[in-house]
């Protein structure tokens, strides 16, 4: 018997349809995170950025393991790319870019929260130019910086102080940390706005000059925090489901974040193999970092606290200068409940 | 010599087949023409369903936006940065990019691979070369790329011919080995030299399907720009994509894939004109 012809469009219509609602499915499952993961590995995101260190400590010194949680310390290149895997429920918490954290709120992502920040730190990034004295020598020159990172909104926020207008008097080109310093020494690129640990590494070229630091952006006059400052995130359906082992991560967290405190040296001699400093390189940049305490999160985090101000001063900056397109209020995002 | 200008033609009988049978009829020309014309409103039909169904589903929020946004929503953002001419800006920079790499590839790579698919002894040569660089992810390239040639334009044409030539050699070396030999060996025959063979017989038999490849090249270069506007780019749809990616712009990644293919469109659609300019006897085959 001869099949009507438009049983093939039916079939074809009702694959295509089984394909779409099976890959609604499984991306639901994964923002939700609905199954109970208590009893399974927890994924943290970082990379060799110092901001990691009380992660990265955490588990190498089985600060996690003494609370009864498994901890997995997973490595991405950017901010966005952690950022993009705890959207999409591949990591359960990070320490991240306030940027990006921004940029994901502005993108109408509210499965995430802000539960505090691992530290303030200053004096880790920096321009970095060759045979200029100051920002306005840099007019007419080719300067380097990762788009979307501190950096950018330090950058960003310098020129404006000065009256440079970007892409106009500046030209600005969107590279990655290790890119800025290999055409640095080049001489591709006049300038590079960078943090640690590339930016040591660019101010040991050659006739380097630092000629601005993250102490001289209004973020930092104002607030006390550098101009992305970092701060940690979670999953919300992960404090839903496991609200003791929450609390158990907090608890190892910032248990670490002391420990590095007392012992800086051991801290570095274990953070050198992410980061391929110098031992005493790493012990300084650790010792120049004003690691936060459990204590001090719920104060920074309140309705007046400075990490919340720097957060809506950051917001508005970026919706100001065009690199979001949404305006967020940050407060519907920070949830200070989970902390012990 | 004006027995081998009809060569194309001949030259082509090897890889097509195609020819109609003297007793064959002929469909009547209304009726094909009505076939090619609702098979055009089936395809328009499909694209405008596709799209319907994603406006659908997202419209009634089985999938988050920032995972996938309405077509309208990238439409909305399409018009806006057009206003603003910025996406203008990045089409422009990634043709530019794209035409001056994949032209430069092709000027290289098609006398070279006709050299190549002509000399048995030549292509012995080079085989190993060739093998080494044909891999080659153009992404491999970007280091070397910018210690030899910096950050600047060169740098990014470089990247897109590096992607581009290996496969454009390919299908040069292919087209030329497949001219049919029996109408070499017959205009050897004429007392052909080996100038005129290659004038005459393998450039006008090859040229075809070196066409062919170059176009599907052409293709394969919009996704090498990707990769060369990744480092020390400020615009470029590359540059788009990734920024909108930092940015969680999805709406801007989308906007900036569909820009690449309706670019694609156009050159093609301008491709298959000079091909009918320059290669007329192609539509005989």
């Amino acid at each position: 018997m001869k099949r009507p012809k438009y049983m093939f469009w039916l079939i074809l219509f009702s694959i295509f349809f089984i394909l779409i609602f099976s890959a609604c499915d499984s991306n639901t499952s994964n923002i939700n995170g609905d199954e109970p993961i208590a009893s399974q590995t927890i994924t943290y995101g970082g990379s060799s950025w110092i901001g990691h260190l009380p992660a990265y400590i955490a588990v190498e010194k089985g600060f996690f393991e003494e609370q009864g949680v498994d901890v997995e310390f997973m490595n991405f290149s950017t901010s966005s790319e952690r950022m993009t895997a705890l959207a999409s429920g591949e990591i359960d918490f990070a320490s991240t870019g306030a940027i990006s954290a921004i940029s994901l709120m502005a993108a109408g992502d509210d499965n995430f929260s802000i539960f505090g920040a691992p530290d303030t730190y200053i004096g880790q990034e920096g321009i970095v130019a060759k045979g200029m004295t100051s920002i306005e020598d840099l007019r007419g020159k080719k300067v380097a910086v990762t788009f979307a990172s501190s950096s950018h909104i330090m950058l960003l926020d310098i020129f404006n102080q000065h009256g440079l207008v970007l892409n106009k008097d500046v030209e600005i080109i969107n590279m990655a940390g290790g890119d800025i310093v290999s055409s640095f020494t080049t001489g591709e690129i006049d300038a590079g706005a960078i943090w640690s640990p590339h930016f040591e590494n660019l101010t040991h070229v050659d006739g380097a000059v630092v000629l601005a630091m993250d102490t001289d952006t209004s973020i930092y006059k104002n607030y006390g925090f550098g101009s992305g400052p970092d701060v940690l995130v979670i999953r919300n359906e992960f404090i839903k489901d496991n609200p003791n082992t929450t609390e158990k991560l907090v608890k190892g967290y910032f248990h670490s974040a002391h420990w590095i405190e007392e012992n800086p040296k051991e801290a570095a001699e274990l953070f050198v193999t992410l980061t391929n400093l110098d031992i005493d390189e790493q012990e300084q940049i650790i010792n120049h970092v004003n690691w936060l305490d459990l204590e001090q999160q719920k104060d920074m985090l309140s309705e007046n606290g400075e990490l919340t101000g720097t957060l809506e001063f950051l917001a508005s900056f970026m919706t100001e200068n065009h690199l979001i397109n949404n305006s967020v209020d940050v407060k519907e995002w920070i949830n200070i409940d989970i902390l012990p | 010599m004006t027995s081998f200008h009809n060569s194309p033609t001949l030259a082509n009988q090897k890889n097509t087949n195609n020819f109609p049978k003297r007793n064959q009829k002929s469909p009547p020309k209304r009726k094909k023409k009505k076939f090619t014309l609702s098979l055009k409103i089936v395809s328009i039909l499909s694209f405008l369903s596709f799209l319907a169904i994603w406006e659908i589903i997202t419209q009634m929020g089985f999938i988050p936006p920032l995972f996938l946004p309405a077509p309208s929503q990238v439409v909305v953002r399409g018009y806006q940065m057009l206003i603003d001419g910025e996406l203008i800006g990045h089409i422009f920079s990634s043709s530019r990019r794209v035409i001056v790499g994949f032209l430069i590839s092709a000027l290289a790579a098609v006398p070279f691979g006709i050299l190549l698919g002509s000399s048995k002894t030549l292509k012995a040569i080079f085989d190993p070369i060739i093998s080494i660089i044909r891999p080659l992810p153009s992404m491999a390239w970007i280091p070397l790329s910018l210690l030899w040639l910096g950050i600047g334009e060169e740098q990014k044409y470089a990247i897109v011919f590096m992607g581009s030539f290996a496969p454009a050699l390919l299908y040069t070396i292919d087209a030329t080995r497949s001219v049919n030999p029996i109408l070499i060996k017959a205009a050897r025959n004429f007392g052909a030299s080996n100038l005129t063979v290659m004038r005459e017989v393998i450039l006008p038999g090859s040229m075809p399907s070196i066409f062919a490849g170059l176009k599907v090249v052409l293709g394969l270069a919009w996704t090498t720009v990707i990769s060369a506007e990744l480092v020390a780019a400020n615009e470029g749809l590359g540059f788009l994509i990734m920024n909108g990616k930092e940015y969680f712009m999805t709406d801007v990644i989308i906007l900036g894939m569909a820009m690449i293919s309706l670019t694609v469109i156009i050159i093609d659609i301008v491709l298959n004109w000079v091909e009918k300019k320059i290669i007329p006897w192609r539509e005989e085959t």
